[in-house]
């Protein structure tokens, strides 16, 4: 792309390689995840969306106590958190319709990364993942799942790419498929 | 609702089809800031340009000795880029943050052509945005140049009087150019004055 008609001769008094911290929206459980937690909470602003009575919520406040630096809060509304983050991760468990409905109008534009779990049934996933094709027309619609390696696939390249970054950058004992 | 000024503002100047807003919906990002937090930093590629649906935005960039300079506000129904990054993809040099709690709706460069291209009345409404723009810079440019403290506050209480009200005295100082020392003797005599 050319540049405008002005060029503008700007004197930049010093280039930082710090970028936004950029924020991710987690609707899910955490049992099991707090080492990805740990790691992803280094790079980016973590909104954890779960309910009070959910089992785990002790253990999400444990993590914010071990951690007072890093930029992690609880979330009881979905929506809410969705409309200030820049990412958002589902589960595929806990896609349902109602979530869909929910944050569908918050997450237009934006990268909503399907985590698949390494124990699900195809059929299962697939379901889930028409769901969510239907539910965010507008979204950039990112897969995750394990196969044995992890794979990320979807249609938006730029997206993919993207994810694949924060995946490699979390220390997976896995290989990522290209 | 979330594209009330958005449509609002658009419909000042062009009309819509029900079909052409909803394309817009479909290619606008819908973000919350918070106060103090960022959405753009130095050295970063501007990849969105800004609507501002409720609350307050500031872009600015800081000296060597921690000074800074705001280049401009944008509060409900305006817009904020750095146009220069957004259309060439080189990092800004500005600062762009919420001076209040906000609700953006934020569009990239492929969005942005996508609905120019399938909404072509739109390229009016920027057009109009854009020169709107550029004669109150020049305007402002002049006023640095040539205006006293006073006149300069006057004539910001009288074009954004609503900035006036909301924003910060050291913030307002800096994007007049001057010391909030400096601002704040001002306004002492103008108040003598009336007085």
């Amino acid at each position: 792309m050319e540049p405008p008609f002005f060029c503008p001769n700007f004197v930049m008094s010093k280039m930082k390689e710090m970028a936004v911290k950029k924020t991710i929206a987690i609707i899910g459980e955490i049992q099991g995840k707090e080492k990805i937690l740990l790691q992803l909470v280094k790079n980016y602003r973590l909104l954890w969306i779960t309910k009070e009575e959910d089992p785990y919520f002790d253990l999400s406040q444990s993590l914010i106590r071990e951690l007072p630096e890093a930029e992690l809060e609880i979330f009881a509304c979905a929506k809410e958190g969705c409309w200030e983050a820049d990412i958002i991760f589902l589960e595929v468990h806990g896609i349902e319709m109602e979530l869909i409905e929910k944050i569908r109008e918050v997450a237009t534009q934006k990268i909503v990364v399907v985590l698949g779990m390494a124990d699900d049934s195809v059929p299962a996933i697939v379901n889930k993942l028409l769901l969510v094709q239907e539910g965010f027309p507008y979204s950039k619609i990112v897969e995750v799942y394990q196969e044995p390696e992890i794979v990320v696939v979807g249609k938006d390249p730029v997206a993919v790419e993207y994810v694949k970054e924060i995946v490699q950058n979390l220390e997976l004992s896995y290989e990522i498929e290209p | 609702m979330m594209f009330d000024q958005l449509f609002k503002s658009i419909s000042e100047v062009v009309s819509l089809t029900e079909e052409e807003l909803e394309l817009c919906k479909s290619l606008f990002q819908p973000k919350k800031l918070r106060k103090r937090q960022y959405l753009l930093q130095e050295g970063d590629i501007c990849k969105y340009t800004v609507f501002v649906e409720k609350g307050m935005l500031r872009s600015y960039t800081v000296d060597d000795k921690g000074n800074e300079h705001i280049l401009q506000f944008a509060m409900e129904g305006w817009w904020m880029a750095d146009l220069y990054s957004f259309l060439t993809n080189e990092p800004s040099p500005y600062h762009m943050d919420a001076i209040e709690d906000s609700e953006l709706l934020m569009i990239d460069k492929g969005s942005w052509d996508n609905l120019l291209k399938h909404v072509p009345v739109l390229e009016r409404y920027f057009r109009i945005l854009i020169q709107n723009n550029l004669i109150a810079t020049q305007r402002r440019l002049m006023g640095a140049l040539s205006e006293t403290a006073e006149e300069k506050y006057i004539k910001m209480m009288r074009i954004y009087p609503e900035c006036i009200q909301r924003v910060p005295q050291h913030m307002i100082a800096s994007y007049l150019g001057m010391t909030r020392e400096t601002l704040s003797r001002t306004r002492s005599q103008m108040s003598s004055k009336k007085g």
